[in-house]
């Protein structure tokens, strides 16, 4: 691999939330950072259902790993529900 | 010889096929590339699909790809993607681009990557304006990403039917409103992974992308992230 294009390709997803005290929350293309810690991943699933539309099914990841609903979220961590693959004929515009 | 092969010549396929080959016909490598599809293009498509004449997808893509790029190799094969055919149509070693619009047809072929040596599978999809990529590297007999059924549910345990099991009337009636402009998203996406994969820089296993918010999000997930 050349180095420019090492260097040009430097991403990181999954980085941790921009203050230490918060948690990531990721679904799809959206992004927040959020005062959840100390909550389990079923009260954020249900909390941010609505406003990131979040599918029942879609599977929750933390750090990178698949953990139970049950998981009690830690300040730093970055939550990811797993958007569903894409398979045409939602709502348009 | 490098064996490429694309699974559904509709929105994602077409719009891809054009790159990949202009990009694969000017490398060294000797490359054939193999169209896999079962259905018919018919004028009703064109508003979102790019074909010469009607006809079966893989076969009037192919010969229109043969003629414009004549330093690669062609084959079309006019199926659809069934457990009875996929261990003729896949192989070892083989770089799949799966461009299909159901989750049957990625199980499928999920679970037969995963019985492979060694396969670069990138799978896309889009909704009217959003989709997401998934990479699934296999190398050595292990995993160096995520096997696309492992965190998505919807895959691993579909509810929907192969186009091979549909009749013609349920064809016709699974049409959903696309977009041509998230078709060329995801395929611009799956042709980014395939870039890095060549070059050794992927660090993501699935990429999010949004055309109404104008985003994308690439994400790593354990065990993946260097390559």
């Amino acid at each position: 691999m050349t180095d420019p294009l090492k260097q040009a390709t430097r991403i990181r997803p999954a980085t941790a939330p921009a203050t230490p005290e918060t948690v990531r929350v990721i679904y799809g293309v959206h992004s927040l950072d959020v005062n959840i810690a100390g909550r389990s991943v079923t009260e954020v699933r249900t909390t941010l259902r609505q406003a990131l539309n979040i599918a029942p099914q879609a599977v929750a990841i933390v750090d990178g790993r698949e953990i139970l609903e049950s998981h009690v979220l830690q300040p730093g961590e970055v939550l990811e529900f797993v958007r569903l693959a894409g398979e045409k004929g939602t709502i348009p515009l | 010889m490098q064996e490429i092969k694309v699974i559904g010549i509709g929105g994602i396929g077409c719009a891809l096929l054009p790159f990949l080959c202009r990009y694969l016909n000017y490398r060294e490598e000797r490359v054939r590339i193999t169209l896999i599809d079962g259905d018919e293009f018919e004028r009703a498509n064109a508003p979102r699909q790019a074909f010469e004449r009607p006809g079966n997808k893989a076969q009037v893509k192919a010969a229109e790809m043969a003629r414009q790029f004549d330093g690669l190799s062609f084959r079309a094969v006019p199926e659809y993607i069934t457990e009875a055919n996929v261990g003729r149509a896949l192989q070892d070693g083989d770089v799949i681009f799966l461009a299909v619009d159901n989750h049957r047809t990625r199980k499928v072929v999920s679970d037969y990557c995963e019985k492979l040596h060694a396969v670069i599978l990138i799978s896309g999809g889009n909704d009217f304006t959003d989709g997401n990529v998934q990479v699934h590297i296999r190398e050595g007999g292990r995993d160096r990403t995520a096997p696309i059924t492992r965190y998505h549910l919807e895959i691993r345990d579909p509810r929907d039917r192969s186009p091979a099991e549909l009749s013609c009337e349920e064809l016709m009636a699974r049409g959903a409103p696309q977009l041509l402009f998230a078709n060329l998203a995801v395929a611009s996406a799956m042709l980014n992974a395939y870039y890095t994969i060549c070059h050794g820089a992927l660090r993501y296993g699935e990429v999010y992308i949004d055309i109404v918010e104008g985003k994308s999000n690439p994400v790593t997930r354990e065990g993946e992230g260097v390559r």
